[in-house]
């Protein structure tokens, strides 16, 4: 596997320096975090590049090729549809590739780029941030302890404001839409969870009449190879919805639940006689902790026993489950998947 | 009390559903209701379930040894909280003695079924409501009012859950694929099905998918599905998901739950009818005692209203008043019930 390659090659060496492609939402996301990680940063984006560096104190470059040349590794935070294409340049590069998920938007370019890392020896980290969150992350762990036995039942809801009119994400061409952009965290979800894919059926509410920014949900029922049955729900709402994310995993032994509203390490309210309510809850502890800073320094693998890792095997069997979902949508028949860590566990 | 000031008389139908005895405390509480109970199918429960004349007594009310005998003592209305698959012919008897009818969910374990009792209800003038005590709640009422003011916009989805353990030890019926109908999918749809068939006053759903498993009590060795997942379209686009599994514990503190979310284009709303609770921990484990609304309560009332303000039915002429859920809404549910079950069985959307 090339995952054993690049970064860790010269693991024991100091940070290096990153090439940043992309300068957007997910860039100062990332940016922040190399920061702490005391990676210096090269930044290379069509917009927005010399904002960000300049921000933080670091270089751009003036070209693809510049970047290129200069990097020890690559992290694309770039609109959605042009991920793989930069991955595969990056790789072909000989670069190690940290991609923002989701990996690309079709199965095909998605086993491009696990082809072209495999071809050149490369890592690719898909960044699936959801498995670097503590609920997540705890709810994984004590599934492989096997504190709830066998998985029977889960479920996984995201909700979030649907994306502003006119950016990129609400353009379904560029970011695949609530499926590629919010429900893909809970589908490697589902699988992380549950274990590899055998069937996907999904529904989508109708369009809002006169709404531009794509208000709806999915819901996407899966089957699982372990015999788990599980649902998706990705909800994209008006401006202003709070985000929550949910889940309730259910086995022969027992079940966990989560879900980030119910919280309330610190609960303020300061009643406003002129303004609206002002009531308060906070996880402190779950808010402090950055799973951006936790994924990115997982690529580097400075703490290897510790976190939980994503291939690129992972990033394409999201795409394949995000690409299963858009056409089960479509179609309205039930797809059946092939993931292909089950055809490799066959083979062997 | 009827409109003349006697008493009405109310007949219990079978001990089989676990509700009964909390049909049983709500009726004991009201005034100016007699109760008289049989349950003559008992012996075919397992013996270590408390059933006929020694629950009746347990539960404190009188008891007779036949349906004959019920039937015979002309009661105004009857509560038929027997196993699934004799609530057809119960309704039928019901209804051919004159009798006002709730019926425990699902209202059939077979759309026929459902369909003949309906029509022998219509025929004998009778009441047919279907015992669905979810949309009783206060938090219910809340949610439809704010749906009903466009508060929250266009409702686009629902997602429902139903989570319960599994009814294996109070009553082994529940798992019987033939006495039940099936397992969790007969069980655990309905309640959140009728919630959105409120919400939508009658919207029949047009097609449904569900995926079931056997994970979940596999060590009982249970016959039937203990786990699901449905998902539903209605006509008018609205998408719903329900989770009816048995998922919860054995060692959880109480029964299990229900929550219900609907998502609209201006916003969210969810209600837990079941979440309010004092909790604690004692010598077995954790306390939980639930002090949400009773439920069971008011929907008996809504029923025997009906009953007082229909008078004694009359063959061929429908009830003054008929309380909802009725036998149509049962359909409804019971329908989607049914096509969850060929969809599990299948792999494939069945069309309702």
């Amino acid at each position: 596997m090339s995952r054993t390659n690049g970064p860790l090659a010269d693991a024991g060496a100091k940070p290096r320096l990153v090439g940043l492609i992309g300068a957007g939402r997910m860039g100062r996301a990332h940016m922040a975090a190399w920061g702490q990680l005391g990676a210096s940063v090269i930044v290379f984006a069509h917009e927005g590049a010399a904002e960000l560096a300049g921000r933080h104190g670091v270089r751009t470059a003036s070209s693809m090729e510049q970047l290129l040349s200069r990097v020890d590794f690559v992290d694309i935070v770039t609109p959605s549809d042009t991920h793989a294409e930069f991955a595969v340049t990056a790789i072909e590069a000989g670069h190690d590739v940290v991609c923002e998920k989701p990996l690309a938007l079709s199965t095909s370019s998605a086993l491009a780029v696990q082809t072209a890392a495999e071809l050149y020896g490369r890592t690719v980290f898909p960044a699936h941030v959801v498995r670097f969150t503590k609920p997540n992350i705890a709810a994984h762990r004590a599934i492989q302890k096997g504190r709830i036995g066998q998985v029977a039942v889960a479920r996984f809801h995201r909700s979030t404001a649907a994306p502003f009119p006119g950016s990129w994400l609400s353009d379904d061409a560029r970011s695949g839409g609530i499926v590629f952009d919010l429900m893909i965290h809970d589908l490697d979800q589902a699988r992380w969870m549950c274990g590899a894919v055998d069937s996907v059926y999904a529904v989508r509410s109708r369009p809002v009449p006169g709404d531009a920014s794509g208000i709806c949900t999915v819901h996407a029922t899966l089957t699982h190879a372990s015999g788990a049955i599980s649902q998706v729900t990705a909800t994209w709402g008006p401006i202003g919805t709070q985000f929550f994310s949910s889940f309730s995993i259910a086995g022969d032994l027992g079940v966990i639940r989560h879900d980030s509203r119910q919280i309330s390490e610190l609960s303020i309210d300061i009643p406003d006689a002129g303004g609206s309510p002002r009531l308060v809850r906070r996880a402190l502890a779950a808010a402090q902790h950055n799973p951006y800073l936790s994924e990115l320094e997982a690529f580097l693998q400075l703490r290897p026993t510790l976190d939980p890792r994503v291939t690129c095997e992972d990033g394409v069997e999201a795409v394949r489950l995000a690409e299963a979902v858009s056409r089960a949508i479509s179609s309205g028949v039930v797809t059946q998947l092939h993931d292909a860590s089950q055809a490799e566990m066959a083979v062997r | 009390m009827t409109p003349s000031g006697r008493p009405l008389k109310v007949a219990i139908a079978s001990f089989a559903h676990v509700h009964a005895s909390a049909y049983i405390r709500a009726l004991q509480k009201m005034n100016g209701v007699e109760l008289l109970a049989s349950d003559p199918d008992h012996k075919s429960a397992p013996t270590r379930e408390l059933r006929g004349r020694a629950f009746a007594r347990r539960n404190g009310v009188e008891y007779a040894e036949t349906y004959e005998d019920l039937f015979a003592w002309e009661p105004d209305a009857v509560i038929i909280t027997s196993e699934n698959s004799r609530h057809r012919e119960l309704v039928e008897r019901a209804a051919h003695a004159g009798v006002h009818i709730l019926c425990e969910k699902p209202l059939a374990t077979e759309v026929a079924d459902g369909e003949a009792m309906i029509a022998a209800c219509e025929r004998a003038g009778s009441i047919l409501m279907l015992a669905y005590p979810v949309r009783f709640s206060p938090a219910f009422r809340e949610l439809k009012q704010l749906v009903d003011s466009g508060s929250l916009g266009i409702p686009l989805s629902v997602s429902g859950t139903n989570n319960g353990k599994v009814p294996l030890d109070s009553r082994e019926w529940f798992v019987d694929p033939v006495a039940a109908g099936g397992g969790a999918l007969v069980d655990h749809v309905v309640h959140c099905a009728d919630l959105i068939d409120v919400l939508t006053e009658g919207e029949p759903a047009v097609k449904v998918y569900a995926v079931a498993n056997q994970v979940l009590h596999a060590d009982k060795r249970v016959a039937v599905e203990t786990g699901g997942l449905v998902s539903i379209e209605y006509g008018s686009g609205l998408v719903a998901s329900i989770d009816c599994s048995w998922s919860e514990p054995d060692t959880a503190p109480t029964w299990g739950g229900l929550t219900f979310q609907v998502t609209g284009s201006h916003g969210s709303a969810e209600i837990a009818p079941f979440a309010s609770h004092v909790g604690g921990s004692g010598p077995d484990g954790q306390i939980y005692l639930g002090i949400g609304a009773d439920l069971d309560e008011l929907l008996l009332r809504t029923f025997l209203d009906a009953v007082r303000h229909s008078g004694k039915p009359t063959p061929g002429i429908r009830p003054s008043m008929i309380p909802q859920p009725d036998g149509l809404s049962g359909l409804r549910t019971l329908k989607i019930m049914d096509a969850a079950r060929v969809s599990a069985q299948h792999g494939e959307p069945a069309t309702v």
